[in-house]
């Protein structure tokens, strides 16, 4: 502690500004995106951008939307600057900190419009809005970019064309297939200033809008001690989604950053090979966002009837139950028994508390629970009631529930279900409409069986809460 | 360089189109001069100021269109050619605008007001294929050609390290708005004035004495500096130059411009050449007010608009000088030969720019109070 102190008075005393490592991923490359004003869908354009760089385990990135009056306090912390930028000029201290911020050694990447603005075409606004507005050019940064629109400059119709790596030694594009296909926008007649590098181009033909001869797609340029980036791909996020748009702009990024391209940050582990079950009951379609961007799980979902009909133990890892359904054939039981015999598990969910309810190992050894569909010799029916604000509160300590606490949620409670005394409770709540416990561990030896009550609709789903519960259930249930 | 092209096919009889934007005091002088060439038609007159436009129909006869926005001019299909006589911070602008609609241009000194702007003419009206005349009116005034075929072309003048350029005097920097213009007149668009500068309120010192105010019309520099420039980098051939220097300040005239009354600049061109430049508007002897002085080691030659004069090596005598009376100019007709015969004019825009940029790299020299080199961004 009195070494960390000492260090904070340290820099503190030295002037440094506090904006660096404890606030920033360590060992990642700091990306500022600087958005807010293209004549392109930027409220769309950037979030992806940023997605794409994070995707690449490289990247902690920002976004700023209201670039002016940066200072060189702005930037000072970043190692590149992405403009997903058209439009009005920043003022001679934002654009001086960026002029000096290049210069000194790190860099600017431009997207597609971003080579539009600064220079001497009337400012465009929002959805190509024409605005009337003409303002100086700012020298510095027409000499950055390298290229940039002028008077003659346009694009054909929207197609897809072929772009080749013309400099394929270029760290950018070293070890990237020659060429790839890309639907997008194709600039032609750019001001290309001899200080540009051009690394890929493309054949603009005369039957798209074009001029029949090969524009260039991807420049580099280096100011001062600085470098930059440029790509004219990327009208929309349709063209951001192609895998030849996301690779150059990412391996261009990285290059910009730190004058070189690594390899791939490799995945630490094989993902979890899920199959999701659906059917019998009618669901919201948010439970399928459930799994969305988490890339540790491989999900395929196969929705009933016919769901168990393979040998499941080759293909899964983990099944993740949200079916009602009975009429499950002898031969799909069969390789349903033989999935978790082999040790594999199970995650049950909500309404598939009442499926096969006819086979007693099933709802009595392996899911250690039942939701009765009607009156049945020892047991009423069971009920249930929708929309109920629920206190949900973990019993205990356990893999599952670590890190979650309390949860408050708008949910479906059912009530007159049948638990099994030697079911592990993890989840249970108070409220009168519910039996008490909500989540429990099966009994169950031979491998990992988990059932939760929660989870009718979008509030359930799109909560955080439990979107990190049933991340968690899969795992623990995965064993990992 | 392109042959430049036409929008259409003028016959040797054909009338000229002509458009003005910039009806003022100079304005008015251009469309005298178009006048007395002849084989013109006027179509439109624009100007910000009503009082304005309605004065220059004394010029053109009736039936001239009169517009305010000099955008619904340009949309016109029936104009050949425009005159831009406007303040300078809407030269470029406007230069632009008109070669992208189809027309050629007669664009008052200095071409551009800010450095940046010059690059952008240039291609335009390269790629357009359009005629620009830049109103240096020297390369057209038939004395000034004498010259330079007498003494230059034939190697007479010998080596040139140095040109003194001169104007002091210039009352063109002194004008008091009239009486009564506190309150801004009713049919004036001072917005449009102001263009793509910061919007300030009404202000008749800026309105009426803008050649001392440097966003509007870039002070002594631009205004009477590119003339003489304009003629050394025609003479001797050069076009970039290296670096200015500036000294000089407001020293007896602090009216509220921001130019300086007494400027005094060095330029180092390349090829081992210094040309200065003074302008003091505190000076009161007009008939030593304006030279340019080129200083060769075959001679020296004084010249300006009234003549000049030539004195070999060795003269001890200035009685001995070779003199010429001063010739009017034909910049106009220049120009309108120009777009019948598709050729460059006298003063191209390369030209123009590079003229220009003396006078932006001396006005940054003097606010900033440093040596100023050239960008490679100025390139064209």
């Amino acid at each position: 502690m009195a070494r960390l102190a000492l260090l904070l008075l340290f820099c503190a005393a030295a002037g440094w500004s506090q904006n660096t490592a404890a606030f920033f991923q360590p060992g990642k490359i700091r990306a500022l995106i600087i958005s807010g004003r293209n004549n392109h869908d930027w409220r769309a354009t950037t979030p992806l951008l940023r997605q794409e760089l994070v995707n690449t385990g490289k990247f902690d990135v920002r976004v700023t939307e209201e670039p002016s009056g940066m200072t060189r306090e702005t930037v000072a912390a970043y190692d590149v600057l992405i403009l997903d930028y058209n439009g009005p000029r920043w003022g001679e201290t934002a654009e001086k900190a960026v002029e000096e911020f290049v210069k000194a050694g790190k860099g600017m990447v431009l997207v597609h419009g971003a080579s539009y603005g600064f220079g001497e075409m009337e400012l465009l606004g929002d959805r190509h809005v024409k605005t009337g507005i003409h303002e100086n050019p700012w020298p510095a940064f027409v000499v950055m970019a390298g290229g940039t629109w002028s008077a003659k400059t346009g694009h054909g119709t929207r197609h897809v064309f072929t772009v080749k790596y013309t400099d394929r030694e270029h760290p950018i594009a070293r070890g990237l297939p020659e060429t790839f296909l890309t639907s997008d926008e194709l600039y032609h007649r750019m001001n290309m200033r001899p200080e540009a590098h051009v690394i890929a181009a493309a054949f603009s033909a005369v039957d798209t809008g074009g001029t029949g001869s090969d524009e260039p797609i991807m420049w580099t340029v280096e100011y001062g001690k600085g470098r930059v980036f440029q790509t004219v791909l990327g009208h929309d996020t349709a063209a951001m989604v192609e895998p030849g748009f996301a690779a150059a702009f990412t391996r261009g990024t990285e290059w910009v950053a730190t004058g070189d391209v690594k390899p791939p940050v490799e995945k630490k582990e094989l993902p979890i090979r899920v199959l999701l079950v659906t059917g019998g009951h009618d669901h919201a379609p948010s439970f399928y966002s459930l799994f969305n961007g988490q890339d540790d799980l491989a999900v395929t979902v196969d929705p009933q009837p016919g769901s168990f009909s393979h040998d499941l133990r080759k293909m899964y890892d983990v099944l993740v139950l949200y079916d009602l359904y009975q009429d499950v054939p002898e031969a799909q039981r069969k390789n349903l028994r033989e999935f978790l015999e082999s040790g594999k598990g199970v995650l049950i969910l909500h309404h598939a508390l009442a499926s096969l309810n006819d086979w007693q190992w099933w709802w009595q050894d392996v899911r250690a629970g039942k939701y009765f569909l009607k009156d049945e010799p020892g047991h009423p029916a069971s009920t249930y009631l929708h929309d109920q604000e629920l206190i949900v509160e973990p019993t205990g300590k356990h893999p599952i529930t670590d890190g979650i606490g309390a949860i408050h949620i708008i949910d479906e409670t059912y009530k007159h279900v049948w638990i099994s005394p030697e079911a592990h409770i993890l989840l249970k709540t108070n409220h009168p409409t519910a039996d008490g416990p909500l989540m429990w561990v099966s009994p169950y030896q031979k491998s990992r069986v988990v059932y939760c009550m929660l989870g009718h609709g979008s509030e359930a789903h799109n909560h955080p809460q439990y979107r990190q519960l049933i991340h968690n259930a899969v795992r623990w249930v995965a064993g990992r | 360089m392109t042959a430049v092209s036409a929008s259409r096919v003028m016959g040797a009889n054909d009338r000229i189109r002509l458009g003005i934007i910039g009806t003022g005091d100079r304005g008015s002088y251009l469309m005298t001069e178009a006048n007395k060439c002849g084989g013109i038609e006027w179509v439109a007159v624009c100007d910000v100021w009503d009082v304005r436009r309605d004065e220059a129909l004394k010029l053109t006869g009736s039936g001239v269109k009169k517009y305010a926005d000099y955008r619904a001019l340009l949309d016109r299909k029936d104009i050949d050619g425009v005159i831009v006589a406007t303040w300078d911070n809407m030269h470029s602008r406007i230069s632009i605008d008109a070669c992208q609609a189809g027309k050629d241009v007669y664009v008052e000194k200095p071409m551009t007001s800010r450095p940046e702007q010059g690059p952008p003419v240039a291609r335009a009206v390269r790629e357009y294929g359009r005629v620009l005349q830049t109103g240096v009116q020297q390369r057209s005034t038939p004395h000034f050609a004498e010259a330079k075929e007498r003494f230059f072309d034939s190697g007479l003048i010998g080596e040139v390290h140095m040109v003194r350029t001169i104007w002091n005097c210039n009352s063109g920097y002194l004008m008091k708005p009239p009486a009564g213009m506190e309150k801004k007149p009713e049919g004036l668009d001072w917005d449009a004035c102001l263009g793509s500068l910061p919007k300030i309120p009404w202000d008749p010192k800026r309105y009426f004495n803008h050649f001392a105010y440097m966003d509007l019309c870039c002070g002594q520099t631009g205004g009477l500096f590119v003339h003489m420039i304009d003629v050394v980098q025609w003479y001797l051939g050069i076009t970039k130059c290296n670096s200015v220097v500036a000294g000089g300040g407001i020293y007896q005239y602090d009216d509220g411009r921001d130019t300086p009354d007494n400027i005094n600049l060095i330029c180092e061109y390349p090829g081992k050449l210094v040309v200065t430049f003074e302008a003091s508007i505190t000076d009161s002897v007009p008939a030593e007010s304006e030279d340019i002085v080129f200083i060769g080691s075959g001679g020296r030659l004084q010249i300006f608009r009234r003549g000049y004069r030539f004195l070999p090596k060795g003269t001890r005598s200035p009685a001995e000088a070779t003199i010429a009376k001063g010739t009017p100019d034909q910049h106009m007709k220049n120009w309108l030969d120009s777009i019948r015969s598709r050729k460059d004019p006298n003063a191209t825009v390369e030209q123009g720019h590079y003229g220009a940029m003396v006078c932006h790299m001396g006005n940054q020299a003097w606010l900033e109070k440093r040596r100023v080199t050239w960008q490679p961004e100025w390139d064209i």
